[in-house]
């Protein structure tokens, strides 16, 4: 059975400590863990170390009381809802009642339970209490593996890509030099066999780059930057980093007015970098005309779309181009890691948005994202 | 100078760029453990402290860092000069190395003429040393 033996027990706060033994008894005989408690603040650190279920006889709660709990349930994590019995006098209204009904509202997963109280009620109810409660030890279980299996993966994702990075470099320093001290030693085929190495290692640096940022996505969680990023600098800044691609292809880029949205700068960056990259890479004949620009989407933030009129994506293909390490092309055509727009993907699924495309081949592409409105607008929404 | 290091390319670089700079007397350890059994000698006064030591980060049996721990916990090496030379640019790596007391962190390049730059490195250290 999962959680500790306080965890599975029922805490009781009565003020008579007749009404508590009572009920200590009553569910001991039904063989249910049950203590109780003389105090609140006794209540409060029995809850802080874990608790199956509270029993509370309303009698017992001040509105300070109530107030102090309510604190204490709010600050539960994810996975925990404490069930909590409040004993009630059925009939007339007293003092008593009326904070009763204030801390049914406020104490979350509460059950009223009037007396005179049979037995069998109270320890159905009990029961019942429990059995959810055991249901949530589950989840939290289920969360802490499945957390554990995330941060494990995470890990060997990075020391992966590190402990491969280290014969890559001798791999490139030795074909360089064996290109550079003993050129005249090779014939043609020799030279070419040298090029072949020194490619394909280039080739696997930039995997293994993009790998190392599609993983460190995760480590920027904890970065204090600041959670909105201004689409205008983001697509700036984009462009700046791409200026030799764009300037070589004869690209013409319109950007419309764009918002502020809640997402990380270098995350939004990322984004335009990978498609606006893309944009340039994977043009036609005609040098690239590409339009960025964002539209409200109703009920929900915005939509941003990087149009081009470069070769397009065949609709069988259009889903699978996040996927990482998916490619189309062979790297001769368009070199490329597969592994930008599956970054893209995780970004703005995180961020709890969409991206997708549209396409036809020959007659260009447009991406489009959707990222959230903030719940609250300190920086203002553009 | 010691170099702690397994990757006998790297190995070889090191030598080279050393010896560029005129650094010439290279003791090479292949493994943490070796390293260990080295700083011992030192202690007990069967060899003497480096001047600087290149040490890898990531080292079979014992790791840079536990080696580098090992050094800065002796009183022996207080004279020497450390570089920790690493494949990884996390920034994760370079501020264990910093912590645990590196002089310096070197990031193993992928280009030839890049990697000769750890020699200008040693060479401006071993300086700092002397003056």
């Amino acid at each position: 059975m999962p959680g500790s033996l306080e965890e599975q027990t029922v805490y009781i706060f009565a003020p008579t400590g007749r009404d508590a033994r009572l009920i200590v008894d009553t569910l001991s005989e039904a063989d249910i863990l049950a203590k109780t408690c003389s105090s609140r603040d006794e209540l409060s650190r029995a809850l802080q170390t874990g608790a199956a279920a509270a029993i509370i006889s309303e009698e017992a709660l001040s509105s300070q009381d109530v107030q102090e709990l309510a604190r204490h349930l709010e600050s539960q994590p994810f996975w925990s809802d404490l069930p909590i019995l409040l004993l009630t006098f059925a009939g007339r209204p007293t003092p008593q009642n009326i904070s009763s009904g204030r801390a049914a509202e406020v104490l979350g997963n509460v059950t009223l339970l009037e007396r005179p109280l049979r037995p069998m009620t109270l320890r159905a109810a009990v029961r019942s209490a429990i059995r959810a409660r055991m249901r949530q030890y589950q989840l939290r279980r289920r969360q802490e593996s499945l957390q554990h299996a995330i941060s494990e993966l995470e890990q060997f994702a990075y020391s992966a890509s590190h402990d491969l990075r280290e014969p890559l470099r001798n791999i490139a320093i030795f074909s360089e030099l064996l290109e550079k001290e003993h050129l005249a030693a090779l014939d043609k085929t020799g030279r070419q066999y040298c090029n072949f190495v020194r490619a394909s290692a280039k080739r696997m640096e930039t995997l293994i780059d993009d790998l190392l940022a599609y993983t460190r996505l995760n480590d920027d969680e904890s970065h204090n930057e600041p959670t909105t990023a201004d689409a205008a600098k983001c697509v700036e800044m984009a462009l700046a980093s791409l200026s030799t691609a764009i300037t070589e292809s004869g690209a013409e880029i319109e950007v419309g007015p764009l918002p502020v949205v809640s997402m990380r700068s270098t995350h939004l960056y990322q984004i335009f970098q990978n498609l606006l990259a893309n944009a340039v890479k994977y043009r036609g004949e005609a040098p690239p005309r590409i339009r960025v620009s964002a539209s409200r989407e109703e009920g929900f933030g915005w939509r941003f779309a990087v149009k081009d009129n470069g070769i397009g994506i065949s609709p069988e293909y259009q889903e699978r181009i996040f996927g990482l390490f998916k490619r189309l092309h062979t790297n001769a055509k368009y070199s490329g890691s597969g592994i930008g727009l599956a970054i893209c993907q995780r970004i703005v699924q995180r961020s709890g948005g969409k991206i997708w495309v549209e396409s036809e081949p020959g007659r260009g592409s447009t991406f489009y994202f959707t990222v959230k409105h903030e719940r609250l607008a300190p920086g203002g929404r553009g | 100078m010691v170099v702690v290091e397994d990757n006998p390319g790297d190995i070889y670089l090191i030598r080279q760029a050393l010896e560029k700079r005129g650094i010439g007397d290279l003791t090479v350890l292949q493994d943490g453990e070796a390293g260990y059994i080295f700083v011992t000698e030192v202690e007990r006064g069967a060899a003497s402290p480096p001047d600087l030591f290149i040490i890898d980060l990531s080292l079979p049996r014992r790791s840079g860092p536990e080696l580098l721990a090992r050094i800065k916990t002796s009183s022996a090496f207080a004279h020497s000069r450390i570089i920790i030379a690493s494949s990884s640019y996390s920034s994760r790596d370079r501020s264990v190395a910093s912590r645990l007391g590196a002089d310096r962190y070197f990031v193993k390049p992928s280009s030839f003429d890049q990697f000769m730059t750890i020699g200008a490195l040693a060479a401006e250290l071993l300086d700092e040393g002397s003056s």
